[in-house]
């Protein structure tokens, strides 16, 4: 019960990730796989950096695709996928990697230690995603404008293509250094990114049914499909 | 007279000269031999794209080697995905190639799609991976079909040899969903033939559909009282399992199919004893003189430990069929009644058309991880 609300707690953040994309910077952002996947590559050297690619490759796709439309800047989202699978492939060679891992007693329960600090960071996330949405109702009202229409958002003066950067950045960063962390311990190969990806994918269009409520109701979400599947 | 002595020798020097002059000759082929092409239907993409990659780097490494033999190979590698509808449209991109015989694939059903592909366009195909039961395409006419890797039955014999070697009393089985025919094959023919107490099975869900589905599995087989697991996932998803069941408490000996959990360097670093595999052949323990450089020339070119099961049986069935093309007249009367060297081991093939593995020159093998090394156990 307990690796499921940790699983829960990370699929949640993920999906928000995807999410946001969606609904701020108008992408299905199909790169997140590959930037999960890239997450655990660097992990092999530092786990610091992972962050820090991550949010290059999102500034990357935000430059890339600002002045696409909703389809276009989803099928460069996918081509920059390839771009970095293929690159795994050509820099890493070999086909099955090991990463490193540490054991972790939790309340008697033995965890993969950077497991457990994903589920933090992922808990961390989603908190403060929270405390803005609840506690910043003119940043929440600025951002529920965007989402509903980046033309009329700009209209009204609210930088539209810089809350777009930020989300891009933000996400791809997230998604990377969780990459990072979740693949430990795991023989990874430079498709294994795609499996995460399309559960996050699965788990925030279920979310997004709700509307208003898609960001509070995430984790519940989240936590029902992993106990259903 | 002693002109036409003279004339005589100078002609007998001539003749000598130039039968010295000719170079010796070569015992196999020549150089004007005409070209082999050979189609690889590999899984680039998809869910076996990581035994995609290794069969990819295994089919090279035979034209390679093939050249160095002297063959006149050409290979040419398709991404086959991992549904049979892809297998088909590659099957047939390589057809309009030109190709001699296709091999590869990984999957049964893929396999099975396949094998109906050769047969409709009369283009001979060799199972290198799938143990489907191709055997049954064969008696119902379809002579296109060939496998040089295990059938069910071979699997299911193996993991009862281990069983029975080991003397275990009782064992459990997980099976991958992905996988559910090979599984369901050897599952049904273990249970029917072994002394060993069915403990119960277990399935993993494929990881598109659950990627955290093997930490149930493995939870839930932890509270087992069970001396050895058997395990059906070749794939990546194997040592997950394997990390989760030990986190688990679970302490049976696990007996892997092979792939990722048969790989040396893979076993060292997850440093886990009690990890049994079957293998179509170890470094360890050479078949023929192909084994060790088949394991050296990978570990040299890729930069990694080769594949002994999905690498290494791509890599036979390339080397197979330009064998029996390069012998030259019916490609399928060849391989019918020839005799063919692989790194596995020597094959010839039954009326079915399916290598015969388990005779004398030609027969799995079975290692297990323990204190830091590869042990063989037959």
């Amino acid at each position: 019960m307990i690796s499921l609300f940790f699983s829960a707690l990370i699929y949640a953040s993920l999906a928000l990730c995807v999410l946001l994309s969606y609904r701020v910077a108008k992408v299905v952002n199909l790169s997140f796989g590959s930037i999960f996947t890239l997450g655990g590559y660097l992990s092999v050297f530092s786990l610091f950096i992972t962050p820090i690619f991550g949010a290059w490759i999102g500034l990357l796709l935000h430059i890339g695709s600002k002045r696409m439309d909703a389809s276009k800047a989803t099928i460069f989202s996918l081509g920059i996928a390839i771009a970095i699978e293929e690159a795994l492939r050509i820099l890493f060679r070999v086909e099955n990697i090991l990463l490193d891992s540490r054991i972790f007693y939790f309340f008697g329960y033995k965890l993969v230690f950077e497991h457990f600090l994903a589920s933090m960071i992922s808990a961390t996330f989603l908190i403060l995603f929270l405390a803005f949405e609840l506690k910043k109702p003119f940043s929440r009202l600025k951002l529920k404008v965007i989402e509903e229409d980046i033309e009329n958002a700009e209209l009204y003066g609210i930088d539209a293509e810089k809350a777009r950067a930020i989300v891009l950045v933000i996400s791809s960063a997230f998604f990377c250094s969780i990459g990072g962390l979740y693949l430990s311990g795991r023989v990874i190969s430079p498709t294994i990114g795609w499996l995460y990806m399309i559960f996050s994918l699965f788990i925030a269009t279920i979310a997004n049914v709700f509307r208003e409520k898609a960001y509070i109701l995430l984790l519940p979400t989240s936590f029902g499909v992993c106990w259903l599947v | 007279m002693i002109g036409k002595l003279k004339a005589g020798l100078i002609v007998g020097l001539i003749v000598f000269l130039l039968f010295c002059a000719t170079p010796p000759q070569t015992p196999t082929p020549q150089p004007q031999m005409p070209e082999i092409k050979i189609g690889v239907l590999v899984p680039k993409t998809g869910e076996f794209s990581s035994a995609g990659l290794v069969m990819e780097n295994a089919a090279k490494l035979a034209e390679k080697h093939a050249k160095e033999m002297g063959y006149n190979v050409k290979v040419i590698i398709y991404d086959c995905g991992d549904k049979p509808e892809t297998t088909k449209t590659a099957f047939l991109s390589l057809v309009r190639e030109g190709v001699t015989a296709i091999v590869g694939t990984y999957s049964s059903p893929q396999a099975m799609t396949a094998a109906d592909t050769a047969n409709e366009s009369k283009v001979v195909f060799v199972a290198s991976v799938a143990s489907a039961d191709l055997e049954s395409k064969v008696k119902t006419g379809n002579k296109y079909v060939f496998r040089n890797a295990y059938n069910t039955s071979y699997w299911g014999i193996l993991a009862i040899e281990f069983l029975e070697k080991t003397k275990a009393k009782s064992y459990y089985l997980i099976g991958y969903e992905p996988l559910k025919t090979f599984n369901l094959g050897m599952f049904s023919l273990i249970k029917n033939s072994t002394k060993a107490e069915f403990r119960g099975e277990s399935w993993v869900k494929s990881p598109t559909v659950s990627p955290e589905d093997y930490k149930r599995v493995a939870q839930e087989v932890a509270k087992k009282d069970v001396e050895v697991i058997i395990v059906g996932d070749p794939g990546l998803g194997s040592v997950d399992f394997v990390r989760e069941y030990r986190l688990a408490g679970g302490n049976a000996t696990i007996y892997s199919v092979g792939g990722t959990l048969a790989l040396p360097d893979i076993l060292a670093k997850l440093n886990i004893s009690g990890i049994a595999f079957q293998a179509a052949a170890l470094e360890v323990k050479a078949k023929t003189n192909l084994t060790k450089k088949y394991f050296e020339d990978y570990r040299k070119y890729y930069g990694t430990e080769a594949n002994n099961y999905a690498g290494i049986l791509t890599y036979d069935a390339i080397l197979i069929v330009t064998q029996a093309a390069a012998r030259g007249g019916d490609l399928i009367s060849n391989l019918e009644r020839g005799t063919f060297i692989g790194a596995a081991g020597v094959y010839e093939f039954d009326e079915n058309h399916q290598a015969k593995w388990g005779s004398e020159k030609l027969q799995g093998t079975i290692g297990i991880y323990r204190e830091g090394k590869i042990q063989v156990v037959s």
